[in-house]
């Protein structure tokens, strides 16, 4: 089974993940911060990492780095909301540290599960 | 006064530096009630021709900008020197920011005064010019955080309101699930319309609103409503504290406290204590900036809110008062507790003392402009005992 990490500090938008990819099939696990979502992604095997970018604790940018350096193959999307300096800039630096789809909040989930499935197909 | 073929090396090199340095001298006769301006002054107001005596009351009028007349004014009565700034009209109308420095003490008897004013335009276009990108920087900061925390409650709700979708043409339907889904599009419907409270709170920083309230009351509800773990116990001074009436906006007064008061237990919620509250009125005697605003002289009203949890390092204090910073877990704070307590403090002229410890706790002193200047049982003497 294709097994999703999540990584969002607001618990509502975990739930809420966790509830529509369950449903598509997948197997999710949560983190509500960066540094619970290196613990988990280094427990078990992930497939596909969704995280948000503004977190406290470890922010999202150090995580995709950090995930990046420990795994070239994990594919990552990046999701924002904005913040300090807007979701735009947030998003392309992920892009530029290896996040292979980023969107920005409120996001379109048929484009959000277009491009889970896309990532996660065998041939990705 | 005025310099002569004799006038010594000494004197001339003076003059030199005084004008290169843009500085102008000045004395004003309270008893023929004219005033004296350099040669320098003179330049500096579009005056040719040397220093001058002229008639004060025309001086105030056609030299002194209209705005600063009662102040330039409040400070010649003023009894002790002190430096300060106004602009000046020059005979061509154009305006220039000036800064004095009174050169001796004064009271209302003297009989002369003199000083020295030095322009500073330019200074005061750079000071102008970093103020606003100050200001562009705190409001893209606050509009990025708003638009983060919103975008946040929609995604959560715009999922839910699909995954409902979705379950609309399932054969068949799950209501329990239904039901589920629907109580989280509520709840984040509620997290929205409490965000727009805390925004709102936050944004009541000007003037209007300040009055005279009672901080022993302030205290008295935030400590009320706040939620205490079995493992926290409060140590209070409130029953026995002297009757502290503050300048402040009465409503956000209460948040504040309470918003520093819910820190203070969240620091210490895995190991339990004491959060001690302290209330008194203190007599500051010297003027100093502190993590947020700045004290002067004079009487304050302080509550003080000391826990012994989880204390911060310096970076995390530098940034606890910005709008939607937070250190707490996910689903715990939104990062508008503080940045309300600044809101507060800043429309009512106070400031908050902030120190701490890694691992040893915190101590939050929120000063607010006390309404008496008559300290209350002693307070002068227990300055220092606020901890």
């Amino acid at each position: 089974m294709t097994r999703i990490l999540v990584i969002d500090d607001d618990v509502q938008i975990c739930n809420m993940l966790e509830r529509f990819l369950s449903r598509k099939g997948y197997e999710v696990d949560i983190a509500y911060d960066g540094n619970q979502g290196i613990t988990k992604f280094d427990k078990a095997r992930t497939d596909l990492v969704i995280t948000d970018l503004v977190m406290p604790e470890k922010e999202g940018i150090e995580t995709v780095m950090e995930l990046r350096a420990k795994s070239p193959a994990v594919k990552i999307i990046a999701i924002s909301g904005g913040g300090r300096v807007g979701p735009e800039s947030y998003l392309e630096i992920a892009r530029e540290l290896g996040a292979q789809r980023t969107f920005e909040k409120p996001v379109d989930f048929e484009e959000l599960l277009g491009a889970v499935e896309e990532l996660t197909s065998p041939k990705a | 006064m005025i310099h002569s073929d004799g006038a010594t090396e000494m004197t001339i090199s003076l003059l030199q530096a005084c004008a290169s340095a843009r500085l102008g001298s000045w004395t004003l006769d309270r008893y023929k009630d004219t005033i004296y301006l350099s040669a320098q002054f003179c330049q500096l107001l579009g005056l040719e021709d040397g220093d001058r005596e002229m008639d004060y009351q025309l001086f105030m009028s056609k030299h002194i900008h209209p705005e600063d007349v009662w102040f330039v004014q409040e400070y010649q009565r003023a009894p002790a020197s002190r430096r300060y700034t106004f602009r000046v009209v020059s005979d061509s109308g154009m305006e220039r920011w000036l800064e004095a420095f009174p050169t001796a003490e004064h009271d209302a008897n003297t009989h002369r005064i003199s000083g020295v004013v030095q322009d500073v335009t330019e200074r005061m276009a750079n000071e102008d010019g970093i103020q606003n990108a100050r200001k562009m920087e705190s409001v893209r900061s606050i509009a990025g955080g708003i638009a983060h925390e919103f975008n946040n409650i929609l995604y959560a709700m715009s999922g839910y309101i699909g995954l409902l979708k979705e379950m609309a043409s399932d054969e068949d339907i799950d209501r329990d699930e239904m039901r589920e889904f629907l109580g989280e599009i509520e709840f984040g419907n509620k997290r929205a319309v409490r965000l727009i409270k805390k925004i709102q709170t936050f944004s009541h920083s000007g003037k209007q609103g300040v009055s005279p309230v009672s901080l022993n009351d302030a205290v008295a509800k935030a400590l009320h409503g706040m939620p205490t773990p079995e493992n926290i116990d409060v140590d209070t001074n409130l029953h026995d504290a002297p009757p502290v009436m503050v300048y402040a906006h009465q409503h956000t007064l209460e948040e504040g406290i309470s918003n520093i008061l819910v820190n203070a237990v969240g620091a210490m919620d895995l190991n339990g204590g004491t959060v001690a509250v302290r209330l008194e009125q203190r007599f500051i005697e010297e003027s100093r900036t502190v993590q947020c605003g700045k004290l002067q002289t004079g009487y304050y009203g302080c509550v003080s809110i000391q826990d012994k949890g989880c204390g911060m390092d310096k970076n995390t204090i530098s940034r606890i008062f910005e709008p939607f910073f937070t250190t707490k877990q996910a689903g715990r704070g939104t990062g508008l507790g503080l940045a309300i307590v600044f809101g507060m403090v800043n429309a009512a002229g106070g400031a908050v003392e902030v120190e701490s410890q890694l691992g040893a706790g915190s101590t939050f002193r929120v000063y607010l402009p006390a309404c008496s200047n008559v300290p209350k049982e002693n307070s002068k003497n227990d300055a220092h005992s606020c901890n």
